[in-house]
């Protein structure tokens, strides 16, 4: 499909684009999410033996690739160096892999279809919040299972899954893996000590040493959360941070990071989070900001394909996205920043205008009227719940499963 | 009326009552009035059916009716409505014999050929209408000149003794100019009959109210002094409500200037109204949306062309300052056809034809809109390493620097992006131009659609 666009986007990092008048050269950014991102670049994706597209780093330490281990390191070196890929990784086409080695093609093997340099690849903010935020509700299960057993780490999950949704009040959806996504990752990392609170009550009642480990265990992830927090924020900031910022973004990740790797010994650095920790404070210094540059206006066009996607009907599929993209085209004309240009402006409210300061205010939530919902919602919501929960719980109990595995080998 | 007028003059005589039943009967205006009209229409009708001989329309009353006293009436009747009696018979003449009786209507007389004894008499009935016509025209001045001098001759009375006296009830000590003394004599009856509670049916009270405000209100007198036979003077003047000079704007001037303001939010015009007297003006363009984004309005909104006709007829029509449907629909097939939005389907999805025109477009549109503006590369110490207003080098090659110039040369980002999901799947490439104030919102460029054609497929596959 980018095959298609391929002469265009090389017109146009040939000629430029007219600026006032002015020719200027284009900065070619790639944007998307993690796959997709490999795809473009003919990169072999998240599982290859060097998972990042940025960097040389390989997946974790192993006998086949031990050399590569230590020539590059590993995405399990919290502390770096990095070695970051060579400027013309992507734009020098690989031909033929078969011979090569790993350490020629550094898990390139197609093609790529665009060309970006591997500084400039966006370290997908949306998808990292999606993760990380999916990872840390996990890591409460598993220090549960870990700590209690697997009765009471199952039962811990459906607890967590309800208590988000009464005092969080966020839902997972039906798709995107049964994850909870957008603006709940959000609210979930606002109400982040009820997470903690309830992770708290469940070890309370431990004794000896499994109540000193679970302290330990405890205070890393309060630690990881208010950490998590912070980096959250300004992440997904869709404007030009402050040098404090950037400096302080840079310490809370490796805080974050490594701090999750030395209290908790089982985590393993996923792809997301070697992005995080590596790169991403990288981009931030470079461009100034993330959130962007990101991928959130890219997925927002799946939500507006399935919306307006009735309007546009066609023969087949095909001449209904033709017209999709015709309309499309259209009403770039007028975007929402052109309607915003001729838009009435209204001044901010004052500071806590909208807040409410008596605890019989209407606006706040428990002073509203229950809104109806009828059972079948309830029941599929409630289903779904229990899907998360269910999901997250076999999860973790395969992650501890493993970890504990692993255990039982190095002591013999 | 009729029945209270005859029961009234059976009064006593000198009475209060009888005296207004006495009073003249002026010549009735109903007649003039389309209900009237159509009454005596239908009545006239109706007769005709009773009677087929012909019969004029105009003396056939109802014993009910007024007498017709208008001008009208006066006319000779051949003229409007021939009659049997007054329109010679016509001898057979052949076209008018076999199309219409001699009683029908000139205009179907106009349109045949006529015998010399019609002729002229329609030549006798012109000239006396003629005639009768400048006799009115002259009978109109002579009146006009005889109320002006009338009224010449009242402003001078009113000068000499302003304020005539009424005493009601009581002897009629009534002060009145000359000229206006059978009219207040007549005034005087109507009250003394009024105050003495004469009106004693209910549905004679409406009517004696209209009357009483014919009476009261037709004097041209500024000051009426009534006295009653407790000895209480009461004088009743007219009194003309003050105006203000300059008015402020009325609540719905305001509300119509709300209404302004989200108009020209919504791209619309802003009104050359007069600020004081809230007159609507011609709209004045304010810097709304031009016809090609109103039509990219449409295709944001993903509203039809029928919706946005009723929008538009609500806020106004063309005083909205919203082009036609048929001024957008005109520019949507011109800006189709532009290269720049030219989109090829392929086998495997819907493209833009040409995706760098496109990005040039947005550029350009951004530039043209003050809302370019310009991202930098940051140093280690967070600072861009270059100035804003730094210039390209005159003799650059952009191919060179392969989609990463250097730092220090204004430039142009550009996210490429591809994506896969959403229901009906569909992988989406997309092409954002950061350099605008909310890229993720607004600036996403292209959109390519590899459709899957499963759903197609198993369409076409059902038997």
């Amino acid at each position: 499909m980018m095959a298609t666009h391929m002469p265009c986007i090389e017109e146009l990092l040939g000629r430029g684009l007219d600026v006032r008048g002015e020719r200027r050269p284009v900065r070619l950014i790639l944007s998307g999410d993690y796959e997709s991102q490999t795809t473009v670049v003919g990169h072999k994706g998240p599982n290859a033996t060097m998972p990042c597209y940025q960097c040389k780093s390989t997946k974790a330490p192993s006998i086949a690739h031990a050399a590569l281990d230590a020539k590059y390191g590993t995405l399990q070196d919290v502390l770096g160096p990095w070695h970051l890929r060579d400027a013309d990784q992507y734009a020098h086409c690989v031909e033929d892999v078969a011979n090569l080695g790993q350490a020629d093609h550094l898990s390139v093997t197609r093609a790529p279809l665009v060309s970006p340099h591997p500084r400039q690849i966006v370290p997908i903010p949306v998808h990292l919040t999606l993760g990380i935020n999916s990872r840390e509700l996990r890591l409460a299960v598993e220090v549960v299972i870990l700590c209690c057993g697997h009765r009471a780490g199952s039962a811990f999950a459906h607890e967590l899954a309800e208590l988000l949704h009464e005092e969080v009040h966020v839902h997972p959806v039906p798709y995107h893996g049964g994850l909870f996504i957008g603006r709940d990752c959000h609210a979930i990392g606002e109400h982040s000590d009820a997470v903690c609170a309830a992770l708290e009550r469940e070890l309370s009642g431990l004794k000896g040493e499994d109540a000193a480990v679970s302290r330990r265990f405890l205070h890393a992830y309060k630690t990881a959360w208010g950490l998590w927090n912070r980096i959250r924020k300004v992440l997904n900031s869709a404007s030009i941070v402050a040098a404090g910022d950037a400096a302080a973004f840079r310490a809370d990740v490796a805080a974050f990071v490594s701090g999750l790797k030395g209290s908790i010994s089982w985590l393993n650095v996923s792809p997301k989070l070697h992005l995080l920790l590596a790169h991403a404070p990288d981009f931030l210094d470079e461009f100034g900001s993330i959130g962007l540059y990101g991928e959130q206006g890219l997925e927002a066009w799946h939500g507006r394909y399935t919306q307006t996607a009735r309007l546009y009907p066609g023969e087949s599929d095909l001449a209904s996205a033709a017209a999709f993209v015709r309309a499309m085209a259209l009403a770039g004309d007028a975007s929402p920043a052109v309607i915003g240009r001729s838009a009435h402006k209204r001044s901010s409210a004052k500071e806590g205008a909208h807040l409410a300061t008596k605890a019989g205010d209407k606006r706040l939530r428990a002073n509203k009227p229950v809104v109806p919902v009828c059972d079948e919602t309830r029941e599929k919501a409630a289903s779904e719940r229990a899907t998360w929960a269910d999901k997250v719980f076999a999860v973790a109990a395969q992650t501890v499963a493993t970890y504990e595995g692993r255990l039982r080998e190095h002591s013999r | 009326m009729a029945n209270w007028r005859a029961e009234a003059i059976q009064s006593p005589h000198g009475s209060a009552r009888w005296r207004v039943a006495c009073l003249p009967e002026s010549a009735c205006r109903r007649c003039r009035c389309d209900s009237c009209y159509l009454r005596r229409k239908r009545a006239v009708k109706r007769s005709a059916s009773d009677d087929p001989a012909p019969i004029a329309p105009a003396l056939e009353f109802s014993p009910d009716f007024p007498p017709y006293a208008s001008k009208w009436a006066r006319l000779p009747l051949l003229v409007s409505t021939p009659h049997p009696a007054a329109v010679p018979p016509c001898p057979p003449c052949s076209l008018s014999a076999l199309t219409a009786p001699a009683v029908r209507s000139s205009v179907i007389r106009s349109s045949v050929a006529e015998c010399p004894s019609c002729a002229s008499a329609r030549l006798d009935a012109d000239t006396a209408r003629r005639a009768e016509r400048e006799a009115l025209a002259a009978a109109a001045e002579a009146v006009a000149r005889v109320r002006h001098l009338e009224a010449q001759i009242h402003a001078k009375s009113m000068l000499d003794s302003p304020t005539p006296n009424i005493e009601v009830g009581g002897m009629p000590p009534l002060v009145s100019p000359a000229s206006q003394a059978n009219a207040n004599s007549r005034c005087q009856d109507f009250l003394d009959y009024l105050v003495s509670g004469g009106v004693g049916h209910a549905q004679d009270e409406p009517i004696l109210g209209r009357i009483a405000s014919v009476i009261l209100l037709s004097s041209d007198q500024d000051e009426i002094c009534l006295q009653h036979k407790n000895g209480r003077r009461r004088v009743y003047v007219r009194k003309v409500s003050p105006q203000k000079v300059a008015v402020k704007k009325s609540q719905q001037n305001k509300r119509r200037a709300a209404a302004r303001q989200q108009l020209v939010s919504a791209g619309a015009t802003k009104w050359g109204a007069d600020e004081m007297s809230g007159i609507p003006g011609s709209p004045v363009e304010v810097g709304g949306l031009s016809v090609r984004q109103q039509v990219g309005l449409v295709f944001e909104l993903g509203i039809s062309w029928s919706t946005f006709s009723k929008l538009r007829h609500a806020l106004g029509g063309s005083k909205s300052g919203l082009a036609s449907r048929h001024v957008l629909r005109a520019a949507k097939r011109e800006l189709a056809s532009s290269p720049a939005k030219e989109v090829i389907v392929t086998s495997t999805g819907a493209h833009l034809a040409n995706l760098a025109l496109a990005v040039q477009e947005r550029v350009t549109a951004l530039c043209d809109a003050g809302q370019f503006v310009e991202r930098f590369v940051y140093g280690p110490d967070h600072e861009p390493l270059r100035a804003e207003d730094a210039t390209v080098p005159n003799d650059f090659d952009p191919g060179a620097w392969g989609g990463r110039p250097p730092p220090t040369v204004p430039d142009v980002h550009i996210t490429v992006g591809l994506d896969k999901g959403g229901d009906p799947g569909s992988e989406k490439s997309v092409v954002t131009i950061i350099n605008q104030e909310r890229p993720n919102n607004s600036a996403t460029l292209s959109l390519q659609l590899c459709a899957r054609a499963t759903r197609t497929t198993i369409r076409r596959c059902q038997p």
